[in-house]
Parts: structure tokens; sequence; C-alpha cells
């Protein structure tokens, strides 16, 4: 361990004001970035550099996986900031503005007020695409799966019509911030209820397994799974392991949830 | 149905899904043709590599997700903006969820029998191992142009 913080820099003196001001800005960029599905040395890149163009003499930059842990040298004293992450919708726009306004804070064309402002802007991020929208591209994309799991083309209309409604289900449900892994199962039962149901009650498909299987792989957790092995690949092993144990009991919380529901309808997989 | 029809077919279909998880993650409307292109390209050298016995499925998973994310840095190049953008829904649709599934699917049932069977025992552990295998093969080829050009901005 290093030295204790010898002396604390008196709050009112300029020198301790402007850090503080930019160990925030530091601590937003990374937090932002891994809340929404970017790999730990990214975030750490960037905190870093942020926090070195707005004055910060890091100590150490520590990310974790539900933490970002920050020392900075202030005066002849240390200041220590902790900050709370956690996993969030992946979101490639937020991560990509994210990544650009710590880029412009870098090289000067931004400035700590500029970057405050627009990191403001974020607290209500830009969706591109409205839920109806989303929720029938990614029932198209459940089912395009059924389609590569040598599913029929009844096979292909069920798990769009299952995947849309867990989809639906997860919309409306996601307002009450429920429990994730709870939510995860709820969605797998929804999909593989109706995809089961449609089953049992019509009997139009000849390949109802893919059809099943499709109609709950949007809740395959990609990008956590992908993280961890960067994370591995850059020597974050906490936070990889952490991630690859979200990842898997993701999976299981899916597979627990699919299998209830078929045992309900009565459909052997 | 003859192998290239088939990989055509096949790949159109994992376009359509890369698209959707594009818009589920939320990627800004300009790149999403080219995220669905990727995606395409991806499926399509995968099944064509395993098609022409080129490898076994880990490696041309290995092989398909680090032309993706080639394809992805020169994009990325042309556009300013981050490769991942394109890189990570084109590279979802290899995720073996199917197969994650059946893992477990298979773990469930070995504890409900009185004599666990060892044929399902075996094709646990294979469909276990082969999820983790292709899981890494896919973050390694995401991973490999930034590795190998030393710049971090490349692959994310």
């Amino acid at each position: 361990m290093t030295a204790p913080p010898t002396a604390l820099p008196k709050p009112d003196s300029a020198a301790a004001q402007a850090p503080s001001e930019g160990i925030e800005l530091a601590l937003t960029v990374g937090q932002l970035l891994m809340d929404h599905g970017a790999e730990s040395e990214l975030v750490e890149h960037h905190v870093r550099a942020c926090g070195e163009a707005l004055g910060c003499r890091w100590d150490a930059v520590l990310v974790t996986y539900n933490a970002l842990l920050v020392t900075e040298r202030s005066g002849d004293g240390y200041q220590t900031k902790l900050r709370r992450v956690g996993p969030r919708a992946v979101d490639m726009t937020l991560l990509e503005t994210v990544s650009r306004l710590s880029r412009q804070v870098t090289s000067g064309q931004l400035s700590s007020a500029q970057l405050r402002e627009a990191l403001r802007e974020l607290e209500s991020p830009r969706r591109h695409y409205p839920p109806a929208l989303t929720i029938v591209a990614v029932g198209l994309a459940c089912a395009a799966f059924s389609r590569l799991f040598q599913g029929d083309w009844a096979a292909f209309a069920t798990t769009f019509v299952g995947t849309a409604a867990a989809m639906l289900v997860r919309h409306y449900y996601a307002k009450r911030k429920p429990n994730r892994l709870f939510f995860v199962a709820v969605s797998a039962f929804v999909a593989g209820g109706i995809v089961g149901g449609l089953q049992t009650l019509f009997g139009l498909s000849a390949t109802p397994a893919a059809a099943i299987v499709s109609s709950v792989l949007m809740l395959v957790p990609g990008v956590p799974a992908i993280n961890a092995v960067q994370d591995v690949i850059r020597g974050h092993l906490g936070v990889a392991l952490a991630r690859g144990a979200e990842a898997v009991t993701i999976v299981l919380a899916a597979a627990l949830g699919l299998l209830l529901s078929l045992h309900v309808v009565q459909v052997p997989l | 149905m003859n192998l290239p029809w088939l990989v055509l077919e096949n790949s159109a279909w994992a376009g359509v899904a890369a698209l959707g998880f594009a818009v589920l993650f939320n990627v800004p409307p300009r790149a999403l043709a080219a995220a669905t292109l990727n995606g395409s390209t991806a499926f399509a050298a995968r099944a064509g590599l395993i098609g022409l016995h080129f490898g076994s499925l880990e490696l041309s998973t290995l092989y398909a997700a680090s032309l993706t994310s080639l394809l992805g840095v020169l994009w990325a190049r042309r556009h300013q903006t981050p490769a991942a953008l394109i890189v990570i829904p084109a590279v979802i649709p290899l995720v073996p969820g199917a197969m994650a599934f059946r893992t477990i699917k298979g773990l469930l049932a070995l504890t409900t029998q009185a004599q666990p069977d060892p044929a399902l025992l075996a094709s646990v552990a294979s469909s276990g191992l082969k999820t983790l295998l292709v899981v890494g093969s896919i973050a390694l080829g995401v991973a490999l142009p930034s590795l190998l050009l030393r710049r971090l901005d490349l692959g994310r």
C-alpha cells in the first residue's frame, strides 16, 4: 500500500477545486462507458486520458465490476473517489458519443464546462428507434435464427410472435426496474410459452424445437460474454470473471424460464 | 440444396439477425447497412470455411470474427467512428446461444436420471466447452486488429 494521505487540500483553494471537477467528469465518462457495454481497458483509458486533460494527476485508476475507483494527488495530499457502476442496456450510440467527447477533451477541443454540458444531455440518452420498431426488428432477428436452425416457415412465424411478445412484456415491465435475472427468466417464459403454446394448440410447425430455442436468443448475453474475454486478454481478470459469471447466470435464468414455460404448456424440447 | 446457395441464404438470415441486434443496441442509422452486411459476411465466412472443411467450428469462428473485425476497422477509418458499431452486432449471430441452452438442458437432464448416462455427460461437457471456445474465438477475433496495431480505439 502507498503512503496514506498526509493532508487534505483546503476546500476553498482554486487548486483543489479544478481537479475535483475533473475527477467527477472523468468518472462520469468512465461510468457511462462501463454501464453501457465497453470493455474495461477502454474505460480505464478514457478515465485516465480525460482526467489528465482536465488537470487530474492520477495516482491510480481502478476499474472493477461494480465500481470505478480513482486516487488523485492534490497539493501535498490525496483524494480518492469511488463511483458505483453496473450493467445496463447496451447502447452503441452512447459509447460512440462518450468516447468522442473524451477524445475531444484530450485534444483540447472541449473545455470542462462544455464536457459537463454534453454529459448532462446524455442523462436522457437518445434512442434512434421507437420501441415498436425495436420489437419488430428483434422479432425478425430471432425468426431469422429459426431459419438458420433449419426451421420451417411456421417456426419462423411463431418465433417472431413469441419473441415480439417477450420484447413487449420487457418494454412495459422494464419501467418497474425489476430484478435483472428475474426479468430475463420472465422474458424467456413468455417467449417459450407462446411458441410452445401455439405449437400445442395448432401443431403448425414440423420443427418446433428450432422455433422454441430461437425465440429466446435475444436474451443471450453476447456483449458481456465477449467483453469478458476481451478483459481476460487485456489483463482485467477480476472484471472478466464477474462478467463471465454475469453471462452464465443470464443464460441459466433464460434456460430456467424457457424450461418452466415448456413444462407448463407440455411441450418436450 | 447445394452448399453455395445454402451459405448465401443463411448469410442473408444472419444479416437480418445482425440488423435486429444493431437496432436493439441503438446503433446509429448511418451504420445499420454496414452492420447488416458485416453480419452476413461474418456468417458466410464461417459457414464457407466449415463447408470447405477448412477447420473446426471454433477455428472457423476465429477466422470469421477476425475478418469481421478487420472489415469493421477499415470501415471505421473511412467514417471516423468506432469499429464496434458494426463489429459487435455482426458477431452476435456467431454466438452459440442454442448450444449454450442445450448445455444447460443437458445439465438439468443429468440430475433427473437415477444412473447418469455417460453419453449425455459427454455431450454436456462437449457442448459446454464448445460454447466457451466459440465465444472465446469471437472475442479474440474482435480484439485481433487492435492487438496487432496496438491501438485501443480500433477494436472499440
